[in-house]
This record gives structure tokens, sequence and C-alpha cells, in this order.
């Protein structure tokens, strides 16, 4: 059993602060990217280990919003735990290009100015 | 008994942070069960649709990319010519009175709106060199 307990306390409640304020659009798309991901690598542990780890790039990227999620898929390439994955990560990242085309989503993570 | 109540708060403190912290993974695991319940299935059809959305935009994106190397950069010469055209003969213009130039400036330019014009309907190459010159 893989466990999906990766990430401290401070990225937990910055997720959640996000997911709190993000519009009901943006959580189904967020919801979306996720399920075409886990339909490309698989939904067992091992593929929802994947997604937390996405997670926790983007916690520590700035987006302001998880609907990005799509967009640092290819970054988890060579992280620890997706060793073998990395055609399944490839094609996972470019259906989920494909999606965020057709529903019109940016190509850029959305981040606060500074 | 001072000492007993600081032990206390002590206490306290720590068993309310570890109450915080549990109630956070709770509440995380439950975003999760969440997200990864609500998801819809996608066919295999619907992944392949997105697939192919993706390589259709970004073959645009490489043949628009392709298409403005293929622009070709002006020539030395005719940069020489466009800098002799506007510093030199313009500034000589400049020197004439100014009714002159403004009329032989407004033919000129004119006729090169004109030739251009000529050139992109006739399907020709524009060669400002060429134009300058003659």
């Amino acid at each position: 059993m893989v466990s999906l307990d990766l990430l401290d306390e401070k990225r937990k409640g910055k997720i959640l602060g996000t997911w709190k304020k993000m519009t009901e659009s943006d959580k189904a798309h967020f919801i979306n990217q996720v399920a075409l991901a886990l339909s490309v690598w698989g939904s067992d542990q091992k593929g929802k280990k994947v997604v937390v780890e996405i997670l926790k790039k983007m916690s520590s990227n700035g987006s302001d919003t998880l609907a990005d999620f799509g967009l640092y898929i290819e970054d988890i390439i060579g992280v620890r735990g997706t060793s073998g994955m990395d055609e399944q990560i490839r094609r996972a990242a470019l259906i989920i290009e494909g999606y965020r085309i057709k529903h019109a989503l940016p190509s850029e993570p959305h981040k606060p100015l500074v | 008994m001072i000492k007993n109540n600081a032990e206390d708060t002590k206490l306290m403190t720590r068993a309310t942070k570890r109450r915080k912290k549990e109630d956070l993974r709770i509440t995380f695991n439950r975003f999760l069960d969440e997200v990864f319940s609500a998801g819809p299935s996608f066919s295999m059809q619907t992944l392949d649709r997105y697939a192919e959305a993706a390589i259709a935009e970004r073959e645009r994106s490489h043949d628009d990319r392709e298409r403005m190397r293929e622009v070709t950069p002006r020539r030395r010469e005719e940069d020489s010519e466009l800098s002799d055209l506007v510093f030199t003969r313009v500034e000589q213009a400049g020197r004439a009175s100014s009714r002159d130039m403004t009329e032989r400036g407004l033919n000129a330019a004119l006729e090169l709106g004109e030739q251009m014009e000529l050139s992109v309907r006739d399907g020709r190459e524009f060669n400002l060199r060429q134009w300058v010159r003659s």
C-alpha cells in the first residue's frame, strides 16, 4: 500500500486554501484533469501518489489555482516514485494539453503578480 | 503549584497542535477522496481526440515558427540603401525649401506605396534597393 501522506502541514493547508478559493468551473477542470491523468497512468495507489506529487510541485510553485494541474504534469518526470512512468506521464500531459485547448484554458500557470 | 500549571499549559498546547495536525490530515484526505472519486471516466476515443487536438496545435505552432523563420531578412546592401535614403537624402531635402521637400517626399512615398502594392498584387518580390536606385 503506497501512502498518500506525502505533504507537510503547510502544503496541505495551502492546497486546501487554494481549493476553497477556486470557482466551481475551475474545480471541475481540476477534477477532470486528474481523472484524465489517472485514466492514462492508472488509478491505483501509485497513480494517486503521482497526483499528490504534482500537487506538491504546484504548492511550491505559487500557482493560484489547481486548474493549472495539467501544466505541471511533465515536471514530475524523474521524481522519486515515478520511475518507469515517463511515457505514461508524457501521454497524459499531451491528452490534458488537448483538453485545455478544447476548453480554452491558458497555457501558462496563474501566478500572483509580485 | 505554578510549575504544575505551566506543565498543564504545555501539555494542552501540545495536544491542541496534535489535534490540529490530525484534523488537517483528515480534511486533506477527504479532499483527495473527493477529487479521486468525483472525476468522470473518459472513453479511449475522448482521450485520443484530446491527444489529436494537442498534436494539431503543436504542429500549427511549429509551422508558424517556421514561417516566421522563412521570412527573408533584408539584405545588408538594402539596409544601407535605406539608411542612405532616410538619413542622407531626407536630410538633404530638409535643407531645401520646406514646400519642395514636402511635395517631393509625398510623391516618393506615394510611389513607393504604389510599387509595393503592385508587387504584392502581382506576386512579385519587392526590391527596395532597386527601387531606391531607380
